[in-house]
């Protein structure tokens, strides 16, 4: 049986954030999204590195879709997340939450 | 509505790095979002970002041997272009001594950027054995005037080159460059400090 992939922390942002937007995901889009979610900036370059590992890992896969003038005449990358890809986030979740489940209090944390 | 145009230097930077059709789309991304109204500062930020992660992976995707290769060819190009850079600023005499270890060290150039160029259709595994360019029997001191006159073809060929736009030379070039500046520097600076020693050798003297 094929193993299941892992996904680190900005690769599960990433896959989320393709989800959510549905689509219309695209490099920009993508990043935006993480932005506007996690309120810190986002280097395109590794967005791209992430989501050539994740098309690798046949977690999601890619189409080329229009060129715009504002894009300097350059066609967009189009990205959906595979059955693979969804089946791997929600297995991500669940083990994430049973790691949460029972977790003493973090020091600092606000009751 | 006026496009705001990105900044050139660093786009022609982004370019150098990123050749490939699939890079296309990424410089694309980061065009409409410099033209969404992000700075100069944000641009140059991601460019440099994408080059250095670029780099990185174009590393570690190498074995240890080409990158071994690749580490010798750079050293090696960086003597040329610092002995160039010494010709260009010091006396025309130097241009003898130079010329000679130059000459002798860019006809080396020649077969170890062959090995660069064919690095990728050769295993780690074939070289130091029968591969017919990696394995090529070097300079001999019977061949200085022919090799050197070929090394010199070469480094205006690479400069040729470098303005034309074959990737690999110019990836060479410009990580090599800002070491060779410093090799220059330091070439001057013992030129000033050893200038009799170096008369000693003068052709034109004897």
């Amino acid at each position: 049986m094929e193993p299941i992939p892992t996904l680190s922390n900005f690769e599960l942002m990433v896959m989320l954030a393709i989800i959510r937007i549905g689509d219309d995901s695209y490099g920009v889009s993508i990043s935006n999204e993480i932005e506007e979610t996690t309120g810190t900036e986002v280097l395109l370059g590794s967005v791209y590195d992430t989501l050539a590992r994740l098309e690798q890992k046949g977690l999601i896969s890619s189409a080329i879709g229009e060129a715009t003038p504002e894009r300097g005449g350059r066609a967009k990358r189009h990205f959906r997340a595979t059955s693979k890809g969804i089946r791997v986030v929600r297995d991500t979740r669940q083990s994430l939450v049973k790691l949460w489940k029972g977790l003493p209090q973090l020091k600092g944390e606000e009751v | 509505m006026r496009i705001q145009p990105a900044p050139a230097i660093a786009t022609w930077f982004l370019k150098l790095f990123c050749s490939s059709a699939e890079d296309e789309s990424l410089i694309g991304d980061l065009l409409e979002q410099y033209r969404q109204g992000r700075g100069r500062f944000w641009y140059w930020r991601q460019v440099t970002a994408i080059v250095l992660l670029r780099l990185g992976r174009n590393v570690r995707r190498l074995s240890h041997a080409v990158a071994a290769m690749r580490i010798r060819n750079a050293f090696t190009l960086l003597l040329v272009i610092a002995a160039f850079w010494a010709v260009l600023l010091t006396d025309i005499w130097m241009i003898f001594l130079i010329g000679i270890v130059g000459g002798v060290i860019s006809g080396a150039l020649i077969f170890l950027l062959g090995n660069g160029r064919n690095e990728r259709g050769t295993s780690s595994a074939q070289i130091g054995t029968d591969h017919p360019v990696l394995n090529h029997p070097g300079i001999s001191i019977h061949h200085i005037p022919a090799e050197g006159a070929a090394g010199l073809l070469f480094v205006f060929g690479t400069l040729f080159t470098f303005g034309v736009g074959v990737p690999a030379v110019r990836e060479i070039f410009v990580l090599t460059a800002p070491l060779a500046a410093l090799a220059a520097g330091i070439l001057l600076y013992w030129h000033k400090h050893h200038s009799v020693k170096i008369e000693a050798l003068d052709l034109h003297k004897h």
